[in-house]
């Protein structure tokens, strides 16, 4: 029986896990190349994060710069080193906080329009296999702004974080500060506002029956 | 089969079980380990999730950006520190054993001929102090002290007497232990 994504990443997980522990050391000891190992190995993670909750290519690129940046300069206040990839995320919430409070500002004197930055890329080509797969991927991406919309902050981070990042609910409730009982509570409210969208539920049994 | 058949978990119920299943009351847990129909339908809507998780990372885009770290490394004092600790701990050791022997035996240590050393430089440490003194007492030289007319500090017992007269017999203030004249 194939391994599902999640038991995939759980395995992932734990292979790298001394690794990254150790590399974790070896970077708060000065070395730099050892970070940029950490960087290798959670550059992909820490970028689709971004995305999922910028949806805009450019903008999720410098978040996370500035993300490892903030990282690298602030690595001796990290306490758990085992807990490197909980800490980034940490540190790419509040840096994802920073970038709306300031597009919120900039938006308030004129100098930004939502629709400036999210991603258009791809969507003028013609080709028609291409053509089709940035429909699917426009659709995707409309209906889960839809759901995510009709979340409250926290059900739609924990959401994010469970089925998009693949966190735990222990590590969730480490990167929000937040107890186990809440985020199992705002996961449940998320999912039953998930079950009610009907036609994202139908956009992924076509995908799952495409594929 | 020892459940109900009719009795399947409700749809709150399997978004329970899917958020935690070991929070599931045992009885509800049992009947989800042995019905096949509640087994698919959780199973079925886990796999709505997986395939969220699945598309998201699919329809995004690869960064083209390469992260860029600045020379310095993160290095803080703190960790520095550490690092030494051993080398500090040595060198607060020989410091402190230094300064022990300097104040238990200040002469064992100097050289020979330590202690004569030693005690022309009180005495010239002393007559600088008499010197500091006579300064002290008369700031300005004689001359000066002539002009302002404070060089003169011959003042007799006469002129004393003149200055500040001596409390005699004849008392002029009030003595309350004795019915005495009051002052006109
Ligand atoms: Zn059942």
């Amino acid at each position: 029986m194939p391994l599902s994504d999640q038991e995939k990443h759980n395995s992932k997980a734990m292979e790298t896990a001394s690794q990254v522990t150790a590399l974790v050391n070896q970077a708060r000891a000065g070395s730099k190349s050892a970070f940029e190992q950490l960087v290798d190995l959670f550059h992909e993670d820490i970028f689709r994060m971004v995305y999922y909750r910028t949806r805009a290519r450019m903008d999720a690129e410098d978040i996370t710069q500035e993300i490892f940046l903030n990282a690298f300069k602030s690595l001796s206040k990290l306490k758990k080193v085992e807990q490197f990839r909980i800490w980034l995320f940490k540190i790419g919430l509040n840096r994802i906080r920073d970038f709306y409070r300031k597009k919120r500002v900039r938006s308030i004197f004129g100098a930004y329009s939502d629709d400036d930055n999210i991603d258009q890329s791809d969507t003028t080509n013609n080709d028609q296999p291409e053509a089709l797969n940035n429909l699917m991927k426009h659709e995707f991406w409309k209906h889960i702004g839809l759901l995510l919309e009709k979340l409250s902050r926290m059900e739609r981070e924990v959401f994010l974080l469970r089925f998009m990042d693949h966190l735990n609910i222990r590590e969730i409730s480490q990167v929000l500060k937040s107890s186990e009982s809440s985020v199992k509570t705002h996961l449940y409210r998320a999912l039953q506002k998930f079950r009610k969208e009907s036609e994202l539920i139908n956009l992924l049994k076509e995908e799952v029956t495409s594929q | 089969m020892s459940f109900d058949k009719s009795v399947h978990l409700s749809e709150d119920q399997l978004l329970m079980a899917i958020v935690e299943e070991s929070d599931l009351p045992i009885s509800l847990r049992e009947h989800l380990f042995t019905c096949p129909k509640c087994r698919a339908d959780k199973v079925r809507f886990e796999q709505k999730l997986t395939q969220v998780g699945r598309m998201a990372k699919y329809y995004t885009p690869p960064s083209k950006q390469r992260i860029l770290l600045p020379e310095s490394e993160p290095r803080s004092f703190y960790l520095w520190f550490r690092g030494q600790q051993a080398a500090f701990g040595l060198a607060l050791t020989v410091a402190m054993l230094i300064l022990v022997v300097w104040w238990t035996a200040p002469f064992k240590i100097t050289p020979e001929g330590g202690v004569e050393i030693t005690a022309r430089e009180m005495q010239e440490a002393e007559s600088l102090m008499t010197e500091i003194s006579i300064l002290a007492e008369n700031a300005l030289p004689t001359v000066y002290l002539d002009i302002i007319g404070e060089s003169y500090t011959g003042f007799d017992e006469e002129f004393m007497q003149f200055i500040i007269p001596s409390i005699n017999k004849e008392p002029q203030s009030y003595d309350p232990g004795t019915k005495g004249v009051m002052p006109c």
